[in-house]
């Protein structure tokens, strides 16, 4: 059940220059939180109105953690943040995965910071999971997908890590078998992963972004063009609401 | 009831002045889950229209310094949707229900209200002051003479309590507002958002798919507490004043400033349980200063 809530923060670190990963502990939130789903955060400077969503990492006893970058505003107050301080939240928010049937095979794909979202997902799946991470340079969290005994594959811009190209290519080059496909990172790599999926015939799940204000559905600003099956046009449904997980199948990539 | 609290609006009981503003607070479902409806004086809901709308593209938000714009253009899924699915569930409160209603042409705003003119809802908000749709919305709003024939037009369709909303980019509020309330207007809803616009440096391009929007929230407060207190000096019937409205001192603000009630928007982004709070600030500030009702402060500031 979604709650609005203070947290206090615990184990705030720099995983990497700009990427930081933090604890929040919100007993509310971590105990109906699914993977998948996210929370809104928001900024402790009055002066930015608007909570900054950010995805649920991994889901603990009695906190969640977060992993997020820097990029305006909001984030760096957030990295500004010291063990101990309290940080407002509302969440868990969303829907998140749907988890593989007994004895299905699952391909989790991640781009960047769509990466620590599909890892609690990781943790959870109880069958067989391969896992492909894409990166710009240095990886991250890599690790953590080991952790829990998965096969990772990286892949990264600069070659650093193993592969050198795009997570879809290092997909398309080991050719994973798979009856379901995970997906979270930028559109682009989303509509890749897609359109792969589309054609080896396997249900994407894949993880959108958008900008929003509620966060729960009401205000309507964070759009995404939907064509359902069966639908003769695509409609505007709701990320925060509706998603952030869709089936890539109905997500209308183009326009 | 507290009858401190109680406010009437265009003939209206309302339990409090605080009622949602149009288009922040959906149709109330999803802030359900959070507070209790039951606390508020009014709901009013998202805007209306005959036809489901679309919408604009995204990006559709962007935030400001101490405000924000949005470029939704009126995205809602049509009068028989809001019907069937969102007044039964409403009526399950004790709340009043405000409806926004929107139209592209006069012919769409009567449909509208012609439609609902039958069904159980407290009022109607005749939003002429949208700044995100190309026909309609604005067009309507910032000449006298078109806002009265609006009115006029939909008032021919519709018994219930009409509250006419108004745009702020116009020369003189005061005028636009007598001319709704020649038009047969029984109350007046103001502010809508100003238009506004928010460029990406390192991308070079505006945020908003639409490229400019309407900017609401706190930045926006003294220009519609100054409307509002025009508009009250001007006309007679009651005003829902709106525009930035945060905290229990600023709805205060508004209502010494004339208004009837107030209503509460992108502050349900920034902490979805402001109405409750701002409601018990004003009673709180009642019960402290001994004051046996609203009246005794509305429109106090000359
Ligand atoms: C469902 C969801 C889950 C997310 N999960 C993560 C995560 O786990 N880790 C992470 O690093 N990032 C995540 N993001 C992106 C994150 O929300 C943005 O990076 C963040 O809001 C930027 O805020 P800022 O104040 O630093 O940037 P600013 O540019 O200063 O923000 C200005 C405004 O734009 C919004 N905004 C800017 N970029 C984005 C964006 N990419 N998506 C949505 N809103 C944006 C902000 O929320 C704010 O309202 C997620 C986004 C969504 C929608
Ligand atoms: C996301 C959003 C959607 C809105 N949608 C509508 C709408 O459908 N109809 C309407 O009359 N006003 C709409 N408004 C305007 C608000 O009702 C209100 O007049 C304005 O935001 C100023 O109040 P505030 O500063 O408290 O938000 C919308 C505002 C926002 C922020
Ligand atoms: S952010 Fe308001 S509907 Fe999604």
């Amino acid at each position: 059940m979604n709650t609005y809530c203070k947290a206090a923060i615990r184990n705030q670190k720099e995983l990497m220059t700009g990427i930081w990963k933090m604890e929040l502990e919100a007993p509310e939130i971590a105990h109906s939180a699914r993977p998948g789903q996210f929370i809104q955060m928001y900024p402790p400077d009055e002066r930015n109105l608007l909570a900054r969503p950010i995805s649920l990492a991994a889901i603990h006893g009695e906190s969640v953690e977060v992993v997020y970058r820097v990029v305006g505003k909001g984030t760096e107050q957030f990295s500004r943040l010291r063990d101990n301080d309290m940080v407002q939240l509302m969440g868990p928010l969303g829907n998140g995965f749907t988890l593989p049937e007994a004895g299905e095979r699952s391909v989790i794909i991640g781009g960047g910071l769509g990466i620590p979202p599909l890892l609690e997902l990781s943790k959870r799946i109880p069958g067989e999971a391969e896992v492909f991470l894409g990166y710009a340079d240095a990886p991250f969290m890599d690790g953590d997908f080991r952790g829990h005994g998965r096969k990772v594959h990286v892949a990264s811009q600069t070659g650093n890590g193993g592969f050198r190209g795009t997570v879809l290519e290092l997909v398309e080059a080991i050719a994973p078998f798979a009856d379901r496909v995970y997906a979270c990172g930028p559109r682009q790599m989303l509509q890749a992963v897609a359109e792969w999926a589309e054609r080896q015939g396997i249900p994407a799940q894949v993880s959108m972004e958008e900008r929003m204000a509620c966060g729960i559905g009401a205000c309507l600003g964070c759009a995404v063009k939907i064509q359902k099956p069966g639908e003769k046009d695509w409609q505007y449904l709701r990320v925060c609401r509706d998603g952030p997980v869709f089936s890539g199948r109905e997500v209308v990539w183009n326009g | 009831m507290d009858d401190r609290m109680e406010t009437v609006v265009a003939g209206v009981a309302l339990k409090n002045p605080v009622i949602t503003a149009s288009g922040t607070f959906g149709s109330g479902r999803e802030y359900g889950e959070l507070i209790d409806l039951n606390c508020l004086g009014a709901v009013t809901v998202k805007g209306v229209s005959c036809e489901p709308w679309k919408g604009n593209p995204i990006p559709r938000i962007a935030e400001t310094q101490s405000g924000m714009l949005n470029s939704i253009g009126l995205q809602n899924p049509g009068v028989e949707h809001f019907i069937e699915h969102d007044l039964p569930f409403l009526r399950q409160h004790d709340t009043k229900i405000i409806v926004n209603i929107c139209g592209h042409t006069l012919a769409q705003y009567c449909a509208v209200a012609e439609r609902l003119a039958d069904c159980d809802v407290d009022m109607l908000e005749l939003n002429i002051s949208c700044p995100n749709v190309e026909e309609g919305g604005l067009a309507f709003g910032t000449a006298p003479r078109m806002v009265e024939r609006v009115v006029q037009a939909v008032r021919h369709y519709t018994g219930q309590p009409l509250t006419v909303k108004l745009s702020p980019e116009v020369t003189d509020i005061t005028e636009i507002a007598r001319a709704a309330v020649s038009g047969g207007a029984d109350a007046l809803s103001l502010i809508n958002t100003l238009r506004g616009m928010k460029i990406d440096i390192h991308r070079r391009r505006a945020v908003l798919a639409s490229k400019t929007g309407g900017y609401s929230g706190p930045g926006i407060m003294p220009v519609a507490l100054r409307m509002v207190y025009e508009v009250c000096k001007t006309v007679d019937v009651p005003v829902i004043g709106m525009g930035g409205i945060a905290t229990f001192e600023d709805a205060l603000e508004f209502i010494m400033a004339g208004a009837a009630a107030v209503a509460v928007g992108t502050a349900n982004f920034h902490n979805p349980y402001a109405t409750v709070e701002i409601i018990e600030g004003i009673r709180g500030y009642l019960e402290e200063n001994d004051i046996a009702s609203l009246d005794k402060i509305r429109g106090i500031v000359d």
